[in-house]
């Protein structure tokens, strides 16, 4: 019994490390090659579960996913000569697992090799653009054109690139400095600027303003002047046809008139000869 | 035997065979643990009597545990994926779910719902005693604008879940992509602008543009995310040189201001000229009318008068005459002066005198 069981146990623990050994499975993220002494028998690019031979044959996964490799900080000369400094990074997929494997062995080696495309790749479509172009540029034309030279070395990696992306695209840092000069001289000639065009508008507002006035007044002095005119030449006309009735009789009375306005008590001293008109009575009853 | 033994599986009657149906939810396979708790019972109880009690207990256990191993639960903001040997099979929400034991099925769970936010630029840091710091990130921060000037933006991205499956699946590492995918966005936008708008007016616009730029590169990857928010935290120029772009800001306010002193200026002279031109206006109006009737009035007066002189010309004449001259003479200093019968005498008038009288008689 007891021998029995153990001969039955240890042959159940073989056939179940052979079971365990001849499966394998492949999840959503992975793709498999099954190589059997260094040689690669087959692809696997669906998820589940396989079988192999047990012991003979491995199982190499790689990534199915898109992965991201960022390429380190590289700086280029543009076309204009100009030093910039660029952050790109990519984004690929393992499509032909069996020729990454046998170019670079794994995602780590695939990425080295593919960083290494897209260095030279960048610094070869870069140089030939000017550095406005890069800048401000449209961009999605130039990552557009560095993902399709990549792609066509990285296929023989195994590899398709998804999309190539500049992130930064800077100027180095000692140029900075002197970027930092021109903005504040460039700042400060704005503030003066808009300073002087301050004065410029203090100046027409107070002119306009001042011309307004002297018009305002000049032409209701014309007016004024006008209208005193006109009543005059009424009065003129009022009085002209009054008097015009008897000159004589307008002689004496307006006389008449003055010397009561004119000749006052106050300011007036009267020498009279008895010989005037008015005593000519004073003397005589009847000088005439 | 242990190997035998278990759970009764050894008969070929696989536990998860009756249950294959697998992908409709998590609920349905309930009954089917139940089923084999029984069947595995009722069997142990046939073929192992007595002493074999024992290794039949601790079968029973062992198969439990193993089951167990299928138990996860879902929180409500959560989504589960099930995978059997790799493969997806279902997805699951919310609740408490059972799946096939370990190694068959594992799940992955995710909360969907969640708002992610990435931050760039600058980093929270929530200190021990809870205190909100933000620490800058001046390498992803600065930015080279359109027109080769630098300016120091600070934004945060914020997204969710919407296809759990693409999140897991597709990339490799979505969380940095979106970071990564943020960044080359917002500096090509900047790259396309002016500094002075992208510090002022231009933000909303960067918002929108930014997230929908993001949002199709996303899409592209087949990221199975969904761009919420891209929020600017802070736009404006680089520590170096604020100084100078406030004193174009205070410039602008000094323009106004000096601008609004002239208008007030405008605004007071103006209308007090035109009051002072009504006022000349007015002033002739008033005099025309004052002369005009002083002429009438006297013209008047002077025809009343011929009218009455007409019909007696010489007593009138000399009524007036004498009227006007006993008026003027009344109280006047008058000296009457002979000059015919004083012969001899000559009369000597004192001007100065005469004005000495008249001022004591005052």
């Amino acid at each position: 019994m007891s021998i029995k069981t153990s001969i039955a146990g240890v042959i159940a623990v073989a056939v179940a490390i052979v079971a365990i050994s001849s499966v394998f499975t492949v999840t959503e993220r992975q793709q498999a090659l099954v190589v059997q002494f260094g040689n690669p028998q087959k692809e696997v690019k669906e998820p589940g579960l396989y079988m192999k031979l047990p012991f003979v044959q491995q199982v190499i996964y790689l990534d199915k996913r898109i992965r991201s490799l960022d390429v380190r900080p590289q700086e280029v000369l543009a076309s204009d000569q100009k030093r910039i400094v660029v952050d790109s990074f990519a984004r690929y997929k393992i499509i032909d697992p069996l020729k990454t494997y046998q170019s670079a062995r794994n995602e780590l080696g695939a990425e080295n090799l593919l960083e290494k495309i897209m260095e030279s790749t960048v610094r070869q479509v870069l140089a030939n653009e000017p550095m406005p172009a890069i800048v401000s540029g449209e961009r999605a034309e130039l990552m557009k054109r560095i993902s399709e030279i990549t792609n066509v070395q990285a296929r023989t990696l195994g590899i398709e690139v998804v999309d190539v992306r500049l992130k930064r695209v800077d100027l180095p840092a000692q140029n900075s400095q002197a970027i930092y000069d021109r903005m504040e001289t460039d700042r400060k000639r704005e503030a003066a600027e808009i300073r002087a065009e301050g004065e410029e508008q203090v100046i027409k507002i107070t002119a306009t303003a001042d011309r307004e006035v002297a018009t305002l007044k000049a032409n209701a002095n014309k007016l004024a002047q006008i209208t005193r005119g006109e009543a005059d030449a009424k009065a003129v006309k009022i009085f002209a046809d009054a008097y015009t009735q008897d000159e004589d009789f307008f002689e004496f009375y307006r006389t008449m008139q003055a010397y009561k306005l004119a000749l006052k008590k106050e300011d007036t001293t009267l020498v009279l000869s008895p010989d005037s008109e008015f005593l000519k009575m004073f003397m005589t009853l009847d000088k005439k | 035997m242990p190997w035998n033994n278990n759970g009764g599986g050894g008969d070929g009657q696989n536990p998860w065979g009756s249950g294959g149906g697998g992908p409709r939810g998590g609920g349905g396979n309930q009954p089917n643990v139940e089923d084999i708790f029984k069947k595995g019972q009722d069997k142990l109880k046939d073929a192992l009597p007595g002493g074999k009690g024992m290794f039949s207990v601790i079968g029973l256990v062992a198969l439990l545990l193993w089951i167990s191993t299928g138990y996860y639960s879902v929180g409500p903001n959560e989504e589960a994926v099930v995978l059997r040997f790799g493969k997806w099979v279902y997805s699951t929400g919310p609740g408490p779910h059972l799946h096939m034991p370990y190694p068959i099925e594992t799940e992955e769970v995710r909360g969907v719902t969640n708002e992610n936010t990435v931050e760039i630029g600058s980093r929270s840091r929530i200190s021990r005693q809870g205190d909100r710091s933000s620490v800058q990130q001046l390498g992803e921060s600065l930015m080279l604008t359109g027109d080769e000037n630098i300016v120091d933006i600070k934004f945060n991205v914020v997204w969710r879940i919407i296809d759990l499956q693409a999140y897991l699946f597709n990339l490799s590492d979505p969380d940095g992509t979106v970071k990564a995918v943020s960044e080359s966005v917002m500096r090509e936008l900047v790259g396309k602008n002016e500094i002075t708008p992208i510090i002022t007016t231009a933000r909303g616009q960067l918002e929108t543009n930014g997230l929908r730029n993001i949002q199709d590169t996303l899409d592209e990857y087949q990221a199975g995310i969904r761009i919420l928010r891209v929020q600017i935290i802070e736009s404006e120029a680089p520590e170096q040189v604020k100084d100078s772009f406030l004193d174009v800001q205070r410039a602008e306010a000094d323009q106004q201001k000096l601008i609004n002193e002239a208008s007030a200026y405008r605004n007071k002279v103006i209308p007090e000229a035109r009051g002072a031109a009504e006022k000349l206006i007015q002033e002739a109006e008033a005099y025309s009318a004052i002369t005009v009737a002083d002429a009438e009035g006297k013209a008047a007066r002077f025809l009343s008068v011929y009218n009455e002189y007409k019909l007696a010309k010489d007593v009138t004449k000399k009524r007036i005459y004498l009227e006007t001259m006993e008026q003027i003479l009344a109280g006047m200093d008058k000296t009457i002066l002979d000059s015919g019968d004083g012969a001899g005498v000559i009369p000597y008038l004192s001007v100065d005198e005469l004005k000495k009288k008249r001022g004591a008689g005052q």
